[in-house]
């Protein structure tokens, strides 16, 4: 395999998300050249949606969008009511119970070849559930279709693998876009915490549904609410070899993070993985110059990004110098360029 | 694989593959109007016909032109449509709770869920616009109905316009609330799709996004987009706070987000 679908090799990589740095960066079309490139006789190949995926028109822009094609014997998860949406034929072999707005969740084998519609899908949970099933049934990969620029189906407990699908959407030059997605990419692959002791703080962090701060000391402090990031924690941290470690699961933003710099300098920071980091990268900058360290429990594996030299808006990029750019803050990772995709 | 849109072809077995309809079924029959930046003239009238052909008309016919002066003329043209639609295809998600009245809302969620439905709303992002979340929100309500707060099934917070996310998902959790109302006026470089998404990864980051009903609305948001985003609904202009009250109460109540508790 030589093409995009390579990447899958890894027989350890069951679950893929193709997230976006934003809508229509060409994440249905790299989902297209991943099922048109994977060999037939290895599958079946589970797809789904996060968002709503394989309509004929984009119901933002109102223009034509790739469509997701499938051949017999793929597994598709998919809102009852959607089935009738694509031209392909399906047969229902499981339905999940998952109510959504698309009726239930209905597990299908494609038995003839065409495009299909995949909804229903919205948070996480549906997502296990859905990935779950469709494993459950034979798909020995799944392909997750993201949503916008939402990172959600990333979750490495959900995904073993994520494709970045980045593109001339995202900035009017190719230093805007090379950009734009070196933040993406900052964000994705925060590093692993090698210690692996933390696991004890974070657990505890879920346990009480607060962050948990370990101070210098030893002593695990509990803030006041998860839901109060200005709250100041009792105990101060520093002063010894290290200074305080926070363990805390939720949503890491911009106000969360300017109250844990009330710390002191030399903070660390540890997420459950990086799909929790909402602070901007202005906001991680000023953290980090204090010193401070944000790491992960669960990093994420970057199987490849994606670029489209073309934006919806009509303008282009010159696709080599793009395709470098790109390449250039994406070190080690093969980058792949879609020429005349949405 | 190209799809069945633009074939030739619509006429066949299959009913549901539709054409306009002029005298005959599926004969494409349309009639188009517009201006062109040009004199009325020979070359203009076969530039109108050449127009109407690239919009994908067949039997082209003028029927009527005329100068307007000042370099323009303007047409009117019959033709043939060469496209159909497959409306056995058309998927439209759509909110199917039915709406209720005032009484039956607050009788609904009381009798049936067991507590008050928490709805915390706002305005976010750089949006400074609160009449959306305020028509929807307010006691005084819009075009006749009361807003949320004049409900006794919902306990309500509108914390105005201009409200990070991070601040909306700080308060959301503070209040305990069911329901997350997001209102975008706002679209500007569709900026209001970033700010949603991002709230929606939030709240699922956060850990709560099954516990709670997310709703947004505004004059560029539809049911279809916000589902895409990740939302439960959305709601467009002319939404009522009935609409939107008739689903928050049917859907918290049948998803159990309100049974009986301490609260």
């Amino acid at each position: 395999m030589e093409g995009i679908e390579g990447v899958l090799a890894d027989g350890n990589v069951r679950v893929v998300a193709v997230v976006g740095s934003s809508k229509n960066t060409g994440k249905t079309t790299t989902m297209n050249r991943i099922l048109a490139g994977l060999p037939g006789d290895k599958g079946p190949y589970g797809v789904l949606s996060i968002g709503i995926d394989g309509e004929e028109t984009d119901f933002w822009l109102r223009i034509d969008k790739p469509r997701i094609y499938v051949t017999p014997g793929t597994l598709i998860a998919t809102g009852k009511k959607a089935l009738t949406g694509g031209t392909a034929s399906v047969s229902v072999i499981d339905v999940l119970g998952a109510p959504t707005p698309m009726g239930e969740l209905a597990l299908c084998r494609v038995e003839k070849a065409g495009a299909v519609l995949l909804c229903g899908v919205r948070h996480k949970a549906d997502l296990d559930v859905a990935v779950r099933g469709l494993l459950a049934h034979g798909a020995v990969k799944v392909l997750v279709d993201g949503s916008y620029q939402r990172l959600a189906a990333a979750d490495p407990t959900i995904s073993q693998g994520v494709i970045l699908a980045t593109g001339a959407v995202v900035g009017d030059t190719i230093q805007e876009v090379a950009s734009r997605t070196r933040e993406i990419l900052d964000r994705l692959l925060l590093p692993e915490f090698e210690d692996k002791s933390v696991l004890d703080l974070m657990e505890s962090a879920i346990r009480h549904g607060a962050p948990a701060l370990s101070a210098a000391d030893g002593g695990i402090t509990f803030l006041k609410d998860a839901g109060d990031p200005v709250a100041p924690p009792e105990t101060p941290g520093g002063g010894t070899s290290r200074g305080p470690m926070i363990a805390f699961p939720g949503a890491i933003t911009d106000e969360w993070l300017r109250s844990v710099s009330r710390l002191g300098p030399g903070t660390h920071v540890i997420s459950s993985d990086p799909t929790r980091l909402f602070a901007s990268p202005e906001s991680l900058a000023g953290f980090r110059s204090m010193g401070g360290r944000l790491t992960v429990i669960r990093g994420i594996r970057l199987l490849a990004v994606t670029v489209n030299p073309f934006s919806v808006t009509g303008a282009s990029l010159p696709g080599p110098e793009l395709l470098e750019a790109v390449r250039a803050v994406a070190p080690g990772v093969p980058v792949f360029m879609f020429e005349g995709v949405q | 694989m190209k799809d069945d849109m633009d074939q030739e072809s619509g006429r066949g077995d299959d009913p549901g593959r539709v054409r306009p309809y002029g005298d005959t079924l599926n004969d494409g029959a349309v009639q188009v109007s517009f201006t062109l930046p040009a004199p009325l003239s020979d070359e203009a009238r076969e530039g109108a016909r050449r127009l109407a052909g690239k919009m994908g008309l067949k039997d082209v016919t003028i029927y009527h032109a005329a100068d307007m002066g000042a370099g323009f003329s303007y047409y009117i043209l019959y033709g043939r449509c060469t496209h159909f639609v497959d409306m056995g295809r058309i998927v439209v998600p759509k909110i199917t709770t039915r709406t209720m009245t005032f009484s039956q809302i607050n009788d609904f969620v009381l009798q049936g869920g067991g507590r008050r439905i928490r709805v915390i709303g706002a305005c976010t992002g750089s949006d400074a616009h609160t009449v959306g979340i305020d028509a929807i929100m307010n006691m005084k309500g819009f075009a006749g109905n009361y807003g949320l707060e004049r409900y006794r099934a919902f306990r309500t917070l509108n914390l105005g316009s201009q409200i990070s996310n991070d601040r909306l998902l700080a308060e959301a959790l503070a209040f305990k609330a069911d329901v997350i109302l997001v209102s975008q006026v706002v679209t500007q470089k569709d900026i209001h799709l970033g700010n949603l998404a991002e709230l929606v990864d939030m709240v699922e980051a956060q850990g709560i996004r099954e516990r709670v009903l997310m709703v947004c609305g505004g004059p560029r948001v539809s049911h279809e987009v916000a589902l895409e985003l990740g939302f439960d609904a959305g709601f467009g202009s002319g939404t009522s706070p009935l609409d939107v009250a008739s689903f928050i109460a049917q859907e918290a109540v049948s998803r159990g987000l309100i049974a009986k508790d301490a609260s």
